[in-house]
C-alpha cells in the first residue's frame, strides 16, 4: 500500500477544495488535493460541459469570478499537488484511508485535512413528499447528468425548487422547451424566491407522487388550493444534505456552523457546512477560510 | 444466470420468482427434477418479497393456524440458510415492552402463552432495559425479550436462491407473463407471452397475483381482505439509536396483523411499521401522509427521544390477505396444480417451510423425488468494499483492476462490484442496487444511479438512453439533445 504525507489534505475538489487550495498554494504551503472525477471543478463541470454549454446560462448561479475559478482550475491541476480518481473512504486519527484508480489502497498522513466534499440535493423522501413510489423522480444533479450525457429524460417536465444548480437546470430546460422538445413547468416552496417567474410557475409545496411504477402526476398544496399536474418527470431541487459519509464512517461529529470538527486538524468548509446560493460563494468562504490555517 | 426465452417442457413450472417460489425452487433443485420458474417482472424478488421488513418472526400471536406452524419451523431454518446461501441475517432479538400497569399485566399473560408454546424468553426487569436501550421511554415497566427473533435483506435473500436454484439447473424466465393455463390429461399448459410450456405440475407462488393465476386454471380464487402496510426507515443517530426489535404489548389480536415494531434492519438502520389500512385494490400502493403520521405515533410511545428529521425512506406493500387470514397451501389432486396462496406475513420466515411442505405435497401424490448427486448448496457473496478492511480491499484490487474505482462515495460502491451484480443478471439499475444490498435505499435518486446506469450500458453493450431503472416503460431518457 502506497502511503503519502502531507501538510494539508484537500478532500473534495469543487469550488470549496479550489478555494483552500488557491489560498495554499499562494502562500506556498505544502498540500494534496484528491477528488473523484478525472478533472477538477466538481459541479462547476456542468456548466462547462460541452453539451450544456450552450443551453445553460450559467449567470443564474455564478455571481461572481468564473474566470478566477477557471485560473485556479488550470493551476491546481497543472501543480503536482493533485490527485484524480482518488476517494477518500476514512480519516483515522491523522490518516486518511483513500482508493486511488491508477494507484489502489492509499494512506495519506496530514496536519491538517479539509473535507470539501460538499452536498447533495435532498430526496424526495427525505422532503416526505408520499403517495406512490415511482420512476421518474430524479435530484438535480441526476437529471444534469444525465443532460450532460445528451439525455433528455422526460417529456413533461416539473422541476421543484430553486437552489443554485436547480436555477442552472430550469436555464437549460428552458432552452428545450423554446425548441418544443419538452414541455416544463416550475414549483417553488419559498414565496420569497424570485428566481422563476411566468405562468408556469406555481407557489406551493410538492406533496404526492403519483402513478403506477412510473410517475404520471403530482400533487401541488399551494395557496389556492390542491393541484393535480400531470407529469412524467419531477426534477427536486429543494434542499440541501451534506456530503458528510466520510466524517460518519470516521465518526467524527461536526456542527454545520463551524469549520472545526470534533477530531483536532480535520476540518470542514464549503457546502458541506452551510447552504449558499451561488456555486462561487464556497469558492470565495473557503478561500478566506484557509487563510486563517 | 436468467433466461428470456420460455422452454417447451418441465416437470415443474413455478410461477412467481419471489421468496416463497424461490425457496421451492432451490428446495427442489436438490432433486433430479426439471424444474422452471416464471416471472413476469425484470428481476426477482421485485413483488411482495421486497415490500415487508425482513423480519424473520419467532413466533405469531395467531395459533392453530398453519401459518404458525410454518412460521416456527421456517424461522429455525434460516441460521444454515444464511450460511449456506451467503446473505444477511442476524438474530437481533425482539423486545415486548409493557409501559403502564395493564401492559403489564397483559405481558404476564403473554409470558405464559410463550411457555406453553415453548417459546424461549427472558424477563427484563426496569434497570436492565435502561442499559439494553438507553433511549427507551421512561414509563417502561418491564418487557420481554425473545431471542430468535432475526432480521434479513428479503431481496438479497431471493437473489441468493435464485442464483443457487440456477447453478443447480433451475431454469428462471424473467419479463415473462402468464395469461392461461389449460389442462390436459396427466399435464397442464402454461400459455404466457413467450410461448407455451407443458408441465407435470405448475406452482402458483403469484403474491398479489395468486388470486387471477387461480382464475386462469380454472380455480375458485379465495376471498381477499387487502390491507397496506408502511414501512419507514431512519438514519440512526447517537442517542436515538437501539439494536433490536422493540414493539409494544399487543392488547387486541386483529386477524390480519401482528401491529408491526419499531425494528432495524440487516445493515442497522431503523425501521418502523407497518400499519394495516384497508385499501380496495391490489395495484396501489399509495402512501398517505396519514400513514406516516400514525406510525410515527404509535412507535414514538416507546422511546423518550424521537428525531423525525433523520427520515431517509418509506415504501409500502400491499398484503393479500385471505378473509380466514390463514396461508393456503394446496393441491388439486386431478390436474397437479398446487396453489400457494394468501401469502402475507410470516410469509419471509415461513417460505423455507413453505417450499419443504410443497415437496411433501408432491411426495404423497407420487412424485418421485431422487437426490441430485451434484447438488451444490453454497453461494457466494457479492464482495463489496464497504464491507472490507483496507487490506481486504488492496487485494481485491490486486485480483480486480475495477475494485479500485468508487462509483459512490456514501456507501461506497465500487465498479468491480457494480460489474459482478451485472454479470449475475441485473439488467436494471435496481437488479444492480438490489444484488448490492441497497434495495430499501434512496439512492435510486441519487447521481450514483445514473453513474451504475453508465457501466449497464457499457457491459451490455445498450444505449445510455434504453438502460431502464426497473424494466419496460422505466428508461433513462426520452429523447436525446
Amino acid at each position: 500500500m502506497r502511503r503519502l504525507h502531507t501538510n494539508y489534505l484537500i478532500i473534495g475538489g469543487g469550488p470549496a477544495g479550489l478555494g483552500v487550495a488557491k489560498s495554499l498554494l499562494n502562500r506556498g504551503e505544502d498540500f494534496l488535493l484528491i477528488d473523484g472525477n478525472s478533472n477538477l471543478g466538481g459541479s462547476i463541470n456542468f456548466i462547462l460541459n460541452e453539451k450544456l454549454v450552450k443551453y445553460g446560462d450559467y449567470q443564474s448561479v455564478l455571481r461572481g469570478n468564473l474566470e478566477e475559478i477557471l485560473t485556479t482550475i488550470d493551476e491546481i491541476e497543472k501543480s503536482k499537488n493533485v490527485m484524480f480518481e482518488t476517494w477518500g473512504i476514512e480519516i483515522q486519527g491523522d490518516k486518511v484511508i483513500a482508493v486511488s484508480k491508477k494507484e489502489g489502497a492509499l494512506e495519506i498522513k496530514f496536519d491538517k485535512t479539509i473535507v470539501t466534499t460538499g452536498s447533495r440535493d435532498a430526496t424526495k423522501w427525505e422532503i416526505l413528499t408520499v403517495g406512490n413510489n415511482v420512476y421518474g423522480v430524479l435530484t438535480t444533479k441526476m437529471a444534469l447528468r444525465l443532460l450532460s450525457r445528451g439525455i433528455i429524460f422526460g417529456k413533461e417536465i416539473v422541476v421543484y425548487g430553486s437552489r443554485p444548480l436547480t436555477r442552472f437546470l430550469v436555464t437549460i430546460l428552458k432552452r428545450l422547451e423554446r425548441e418544443n422538445k419538452i414541455n416544463l413547468r416550475m414549483v417553488i416552496d419559498n414565496p420569497e424566491n424570485r428566481f422563476y417567474s411566468g405562468d408556469n410557475v406555481v407557489i406551493g409545496k410538492v406533496i404526492e407522487t403519483l402513478g403506477i411504477k412510473k410517475l404520471n402526476s403530482i400533487r401541488i398544496q399551494s395557496e389556492e388550493g390542491e393541484l393535480l399536474v400531470d407529469c412524467d418527470s419531477l426534477v427536486i431541487g429543494v434542499k440541501g444534505k451534506p456530503n458528510d459519509y466520510i466524517l460518519k464512517r470516521s465518526k467524527i461529529m461536526y456542527d454545520r456552523s463551524e469549520n472545526s470538527t470534533s477530531h483536532n486538524g480535520v476540518y470542514i468548509c464549503g457546502e458541506i457546512a452551510e447552504d449558499y446560493s451561488y456555486l462561487d460563494e464556497p469558492f470565495v468562504f473557503c478561500k478566506k477560510f484557509a487563510e486563517r490555517l | 444466470m436468467f433466461l428470456y426465452e420460455l422452454p417447451k417442457e418441465a416437470d415443474i413450472v413455478i410461477i412467481g420468482a419471489g421468496v416463497v417460489g424461490l425457496s421451492l425452487a432451490r428446495e427442489l433443485s436438490k432433486y433430479d427434477v426439471n424444474v422452471v420458474v416464471i416471472e413476469k417482472e425484470s428481476d426477482v424478488g421485485l413483488g411482495l418479497t421486497s415490500k415487508n421488513m425482513g423480519v424473520v418472526h419467532p413466533f405469531i400471536p395467531q395459533t392453530k393456524t398453519r401459518k404458525f406452524e410454518l412460521c416456527i419451523k421456517g424461522n429455525k431454518l434460516f441460521d444454515e440458510l444464511s450460511r449456506e446461501l451467503s446473505f444477511p441475517f442476524k438474530r437481533v432479538g425482539l423486545y415486548i415492552v409493557a409501559l403502564n400497569l395493564v401492559e403489564s399485566l397483559f405481558l404476564r399473560f403473554i409470558k405464559l402463552w410463550l411457555k406453553i408454546r415453548k417459546i424461549n424468553f427472558m424477563k427484563v426487569v426496569k434497570r436492565e432495559l435502561k442499559n439494553l436501550i438507553p433511549n427507551i421511554n421512561e414509563n417502561a415497566r418491564y418487557a420481554l425479550y425473545v431471542p430468535t427473533a432475526g432480521v434479513t435483506d428479503p431481496i438479497e435473500f431471493s437473489i441468493a436462491l435464485a442464483e443457487n436454484a440456477s447453478k443447480n439447473g433451475v431454469k428462471i424466465v424473467l419479463e415473462c407473463n402468464v395469461s392461461k393455463i389449460v389442462r390436459g390429461d396427466d399435464y397442464l399448459k402454461v400459455i404466457t407471452d413467450k410461448g407455451v410450456i407443458t408441465s407435470k405440475f405448475v406452482v402458483n407462488a403469484g403474491g398479489l397475483d395468486s388470486r387471477e393465476i387461480m382464475k386462469m386454471a380454472g380455480e375458485k380464487p379465495y376471498e381477499i381482505n387487502p390491507g397496506l402496510g408502511v414501512m419507514i426507515i431512519f438514519e440512526p443517530k447517537g442517542e436515538t439509536n437501539y439494536h433490536n426489535l422493540v414493539a409494544e404489548v399487543p392488547l387486541r389480536i386483529d386477524q390480519r396483523t401482528k401491529g408491526g415494531a419499531a425494528g432495524v434492519t440487516v445493515y442497522e438502520k431503523l425501521i418502523w411499521g407497518p400499519n394495516f389500512r384497508d385499501i380496495g385494490n391490489l395495484v396501489d400502493e399509495k402512501i398517505a401522509f396519514d400513514d406516516i403520521e400514525f406510525i410515527l405515533n404509535k412507535f414514538s410511545r416507546l422511546f423518550s427521544k424521537v428525531s423525525l428529521d433523520d427520515v431517509i425512506y418509506f415504501y409500502a406493500g400491499v398484503r393479500p390477505a385471505s378473509r380466514e387470514g390463514d396461508f393456503i397451501i394446496e393441491m388439486n389432486e386431478k390436474t397437479g396444480f398446487i396453489n400457494i396462496a394468501g401469502i402475507q406475513s410470516p410469509g419471509l420466515t415461513a417460505a423455507p417451510a413453505i417450499a419443504k411442505e410443497v415437496i411433501e405435497l408432491l411426495s404423497k401424490k407420487g412424485f418421485k423425488l431422487r437426490e441430485k448427486k451434484s447438488f451444490d448448496p453454497h453461494r457466494k457473496p457479492i464482495p463489496k468494499v464497504r464491507d472490507m478492511s483496507i487490506n481486504d480491499l488492496e487485494k481485491e484490487i490486486e485480483k480486480n483492476k475495477a475494485y479500485g474505482t468508487i462509483l459512490c462515495s456514501e456507501i461506497p460502491i465500487s465498479e468491480g462490484e457494480v460489474i459482478e451484480a451485472i454479470r449475475r443478471g441485473a439488467r436494471t439499475v435496481k437488479a444492480v442496487f438490489n444484488r448490492l444490498g441497497l434495495g430499501w435505499h434512496p439512492i435510486i435518486q441519487c447521481e450514483c444511479a445514473v453513474k451504475v446506469a453508465e457501466v449497464l450500458s457499457r457491459e451490455l453493450g445498450v444505449e445510455l438512453k434504453d438502460v431502464t431503472f426497473e424494466g419496460k416503460g422505466t428508461e433513462l431518457g426520452r429523447g436525446v439533445l
